[in-house]
């Protein structure tokens, strides 16, 4: 898989957690009247954002690296990552507006116009955030968190502003809020993706077998291939792999390949240590990897 | 025999009572002054101001336990929702005080004589009397601000606890130039309940004016100096009232009378008052006040609401009421659907959308040797993969070369050719110029599954089933 097809997948999967979240909320808006109040109703918006964005963001890692098991498990630590946070920016953010509110320091009508807009904004961009870095916490690498919770918050700040420009200027609340959430959902998703390129090591494209194609963004310091389930990559229908069979350590200007418990062949020369370089050729038991260095 | 005197006489109390209350209760008029709607979010509760008067406009006394008094209902397009009183008090008796803006014309009529038998001028009277007015106020509780008009608005002090330095603002009371003039009246209105809505709670603004609204660009064909062109109409200042949920209380300081000016104070909750001299524009002052700390504020806890003008109506004794309406500012905007298929139609796209990317398979291995190029590198091949059916492939700048690639002008025509053996299963890669194979220098080669070619620079990947080498 390509970055660009790779940028459309996440723009995709930020669409499709959208859809459902703006279907969810369009429920949860037509029931909400028999709900217990305005806190209630706000703390359900959050898990419900939350949910699905951090589940659709969680299955990223494994669809894109064709490993099913690891987008199951992404999509319920995303769920569970998603909900906490959403409902923590909409329970914090609603604390705050009602804060600045009882100030007095801005009218009603700035408060209407600017704050509850640039507020709101602000908790999209949060909320995007939080579930940006979904995969960076679940993967415990701060590089990726950071490039998620950019990425994200880039997302949520565009997909937000259109919303709160959408809901003051469209009439018909119901386009109106699919609108910013359907944009905000694909922002996030594609900011994401390019900041996650934009901020890795290299790529790791596999050159041969089932998963041929596919491409490994290198934007972790530390990368173990192998046959583990833990690897970075699904290597499990290739042959010849140690459970921990190689290692890959990336830093600012150089990615380093070390083998740990298997052989590994860079240019079809054996080797236990080497400083990677530009289209090098890497074998580990069957798997053949192109390495291409950050532009 | 005395028992019986006792039992008449309490039998005609009862009788009067019986006749003079409810003539009393049915004289009562209850008029909603304020909504504060900034608890609505974290209680889902709203405080909604209302004010009991008698037949001529006084604060009316009331009997009995208050809670069975009123009546309060949430009202939605189709709905009228009964709402049980959480707490009800007067203001007098309540921790939080009330917040007052005092709008004094500073217009030239001002300067003209308040009878037009002494020096007098009507600004002095006013000051003395807004001087009172504060002096009077609660410092614990209640909070005072000064603001100026005549062609432009302008706050002298923001309405504050420590109203003895309001003396000092007074200074800034000055006459006007010919070209100041000017009564903005409704501009001035907007423009004072704007700051004001900066306050929670109990708010009111009093306006003394000594004539009709004269504005600027209008009466003069000059632009404005803040609004240009522009001039405030009696409706503009009545939404700007209730949009900052304050009530205004007019005073008319002469016999010219501004006629809307009674209607925004009365559509805001408030009243108009008329006064010819300091006695009385201190009693009016004192009227205010003591009106406002005999309202109740009722507080009700109000249901979620998705309705664009829902309303709460007060009613007295089931006999009078009053209705106003309030915005609850949800983060995903009013208004709902009517059903909710579309809803579930669109979880349902977003389930299915979410399933498609989960179980699409967008990799699969060779079944047929081919040759693709990788975007990485230079240069771009007329076609993206190329199935290697024939003996000889030539890979060149060439048109007529079986695998073509532009924009690399070091490229021969045929730079490379892949030898297909039918027997061996082989491609053999030869070239006569030296390319890159894995990173390596060759010329001749046999390719093998996932072999890395650069030729100048463009880079391809060799490929093939694991049977076909």
């Amino acid at each position: 898989m390509t970055t660009l097809l790779r940028k459309i997948l996440m723009t995709l999967l930020g669409l499709a957690a959208a859809l459902c979240a703006w279907g969810s909320i369009e429920l949860l808006l037509y029931f909400g009247e028999s709900l217990g109040g305005y806190l209630f109703l706000t703390i359900a918006e959050g898990a419900i954002l939350g949910l699905f964005f951090g589940c659709s963001f969680g299955t990223a890692e494994g669809i894109l690296l064709s490993d099913k098991q690891r987008s199951l498990k992404g999509a319920l630590s995303g769920a569970a990552t998603g909900i906490t946070a959403g409902i923590l920016v909409m329970v914090l953010l609603q604390w705050t507006l009602t804060a600045l509110v009882n100030t007095g320091l801005f009218s009603l009508k700035t408060t209407e116009t600017l704050i509850l807009p640039i507020s709101r904004t602000i908790g999209w961009m949060i909320l995007g955030a939080a579930v940006g870095s979904i995969e960076g916490i679940r993967s415990r690498s701060l590089h990726r968190t950071v490039a998620g919770a950019v990425g994200g918050l880039s997302g949520g700040f565009a997909g937000g502003a259109i919303l709160e420009f959408t809901g003051s200027y469209w009439e018909n609340g119901f386009a109106g809020r699919g609108f910013g959430v359907l944009i905000m959902g694909g922002a996030i998703g594609l900011l994401h993706s390019i900041f996650e390129s934009v901020n890795a090591f290299g790529i790791l494209k596999v050159l041969t077998g089932p998963v041929r194609g596919k491409e490994y963004v290198l934007c972790m310091k530390k990368t173990v291939l192998g046959s583990s389930a833990k690897s970075a990559m699904d290597l499990k229908n290739y042959s010849g792999l140690k459970e921990k069979h190689a290692l890959f350590l990336s830093g600012r200007d150089e990615v380093i390949l070390e083998s740990l418990d298997g052989e590994i062949i860079v240019n079809e020369e054996k080797t236990d240590i080497k400083r990677l370089q530009y289209e090098d050729v890497i074998e580990i038991g069957s798997v053949k990897l192109l390495y291409l260095p950050a532009r | 025999m005395h028992t019986n005197i006792i039992t008449r006489r309490n039998f005609l109390i009862i009788l009067s009572l019986l006749i003079i209350l409810p003539a009393f209760m049915w004289g009562q008029n209850i008029s909603i002054s304020q909504m504060d709607t900034s608890k609505l979010f974290t209680s889902s509760s709203l405080d909604c101001y209302v004010r009991l008067t008698d037949t001529e406009g006084n604060p009316a006394e009331t009997y009995g336990k208050m809670e069975d008094r009123f009546s309060l209902f949430h009202i939605e397009e189709n709905k009228n929702i009964y709402l049980p009183v959480q707490e009800i008090q007067k203001n007098a008796d309540s921790r939080d005080g009330i917040t007052f803006l005092l709008l004094l014309d500073n217009s030239g009529s001002m300067y003209e004589s308040a009878d037009g038998k002494t020096d007098e001028n009507r600004i002095s009277i006013a000051v003395r009397a807004a001087k009172t007015f504060f002096s009077r106020l609660d410092p614990e509780k209640d909070r005072g601000g000064l603001a100026l008009f005549n062609r432009e608005y302008r706050l002298l002090a923001r309405p504050d606890r420590n109203t003895r330095s309001l003396e000092d603002t007074f200074t800034a009371v000055e006459i006007p130039s010919r070209e100041e003039s000017y009564t903005e009246l409704y501009y001035t209105i907007v423009k004072a309940a704007e700051d004001m809505g900066k306050t929670a709670g109990r708010k009111a603004i009093i306006l003394l004016s000594d004539g009709e609204n004269y504005p600027y660009f209008k009466k003069s064909g000059k632009p404005h100096p803040v609004i240009g062109k522009d001039y405030f109409m009696p409706e503009q200042a009545s939404a700007a009232l209730a949009e900052n949920e304050v009530t205004l209380y007019a005073v008319n300081f002469s016999k010219e009378k501004d006629i809307p000016l009674a209607e925004i104070a009365l559509f805001s909750g408030g009243r108009v008052f008329d006064a010819a001299d300091e006695a009385e524009l201190t009693g009016v002052y004192e009227n205010i006040k003591v009106s406002i700390n005999e309202e109740y504020r009722i507080k009700v806890k109000v249901p979620v609401t998705f309705s664009r003008t829902p309303a709460i109506e007060v009613e007295y004794n089931k006999q009078s009421s009053d209705r106003r309406a309030y915005s609850p500012a949800l983060i995903f905007g009013s208004g709902k659907l009517t059903s909710f298929t579309p809803a579930i139609i669109l979880i349902i796209t977003g389930i299915f959308l979410l399933g498609i990317l989960f179980f699409i398979k967008l990799e699969k291995s060779a079944n047929q040797a081919e040759l693709t190029q990788l975007p990485a590198g230079r240069g771009k091949a007329f076609i993206k993969t190329l199935l290697l059916s024939s003996p000889n492939t030539v890979i060149g700048g060439s048109r007529s070369a079986d695998y073509t690639i532009t924009e690399i002008p070091e490229l021969a025509d045929s730079h490379a050719t892949i030898m297909h053996n039918e027997k061996t299963e082989n491609y053999t890669l030869i070239s006569s110029r030296e390319i890159k194979v894995n990173n390596k220098p060759v010329k001749k080669r046999i390719l093998k599954p996932g072999d890395v070619i650069n030729i100048e620079g463009a880079t391809m990947v060799f490929d093939a089933p694991e049977n076909k080498k």
